[in-house]
């Protein structure tokens, strides 16, 4: 139980305080009584994790700002360096939006990334974000995966857009058909 | 690429010349008035079933419905955009099959639209005057397009 004390006619009284109220209280730095010294701690150790939250955020959002600012001062070693990270390692992506980076790919490194992304090996990778970055030609991918029937009418849907006119004529060949 | 505009105005005429209205066409499909909407607008393209279903009603095929085989005319170079949809516009500057004047239409791109055509630019993939873009790039741009970095109007 989570106390307050308060004068009331010059007299001090404890109240009981929700867990809500206690917060507040506590975050005003307002006196409070526990009953149980488990309560105590536990009640305290809960701010302790938020504040822990809270500095873990801004660090990632800094770490990845700084990345997309640096981007365009990286020479293309560097960056290609980094494309083989995201291929090898799903972590390295962590809370980095892929579209940010794509601009400053070659050719070879997007298309790479691409195909990793939309033959579904590496599940943070979406290739419907990637897909305006990639070249035209390189999507013919889309299309021999969908009549390989590795990818979904949904993700189909999503990308078939971003097609050059031969894959259109060519996926529509398939799916008349098919039909 | 599809201009997704394009097709939005197409799918309105053939509505049109069919005499529905929004919701009748929608009805038919079982879609909502909002998807088509959205289709019409160019903010979203039919999925591949309906795209076939809306052929068959508007009887003709899809490179027609897609605007395949259309060519691209720029009616006003300050307004790149109007009835095209922006990634299709950008993609057809890249490839060539627009004719613009790069730095005179650089300030209508979005930042990652700028990096698009910068990149082009740096793989030799597009041409342009190179000397009138570089006073229109920001710092970081014009540190990735020519590995200087400009300050104050002095190239380091």
């Amino acid at each position: 139980m989570i106390l307050k004390k308060i004068q009331v006619d010059g007299q001090d009284i404890h109240v009981q305080l929700s867990k809500e109220d206690a917060k507040k209280a506590y975050l005003n730095q307002e006196p409070l009584v526990f009953t149980d010294e488990a309560e105590k701690q536990a009640f305290i150790a809960s701010f302790e994790t938020r504040k822990e939250e809270k500095n873990e955020e801004p660090r990632n959002r800094s770490k990845m700002h700084k990345l997309v600012q640096m981007l365009p001062f990286m020479d293309d070693d560097t960056i290609h360096e980094l494309v083989q990270k995201i291929i090898s390692d799903e972590d390295t992506l962590h809370g980095m939006d892929i579209a940010v980076v794509m601009p400053f790919l070659d050719e070879d490194d997007a298309t790479a990334l691409f195909k990793k992304a939309i033959t579904g090996k590496h599940p943070k990778l979406n290739p419907i974000v990637m897909a305006p970055f990639v070249d035209e030609d390189a999507l013919s991918v889309v299309v021999d995966e969908y009549i390989a029937g590795n990818l979904s009418e949904s993700q189909l849907d999503a990308l078939y857009p971003f097609l050059n006119e031969d894959d259109l004529k060519r996926l529509f060949k398939h799916i008349i058909q098919n039909e | 690429m599809i201009d997704a505009i394009k097709v939005g105005l197409k799918i309105t005429q053939y509505r049109k010349d069919l005499q529905l209205t929004q919701d009748d066409l929608a009805n038919r499909f079982n879609i909502t008035r909002q998807a088509l909407s959205k289709w019409e607008n160019g903010t979203s393209l039919p999925s591949i079933d309906l795209l076939t279903d809306l052929c068959q009603l508007f009887q003709t095929n899809v490179e027609n419905l897609l605007c395949l085989n259309e060519t691209i005319t720029i009616e006003d170079e300050h307004n790149l955009f109007k009835n095209h949809s922006r990634p299709y516009i950008i993609q057809k500057i890249i490839k060539g099959e627009i004719n613009v004047n790069i730095p005179d239409v650089f300030y209508q791109f979005s930042p990652l639209e700028r990096m698009k055509i910068l990149k082009a630019i740096k793989e030799d993939k597009l041409n342009c005057n190179l000397r009138d873009l570089a006073v229109r790039l920001t710092q970081s741009e014009h540190k990735y397009l020519f590995n200087t970095i400009k300050r104050g109007g002095i190239m380091l």
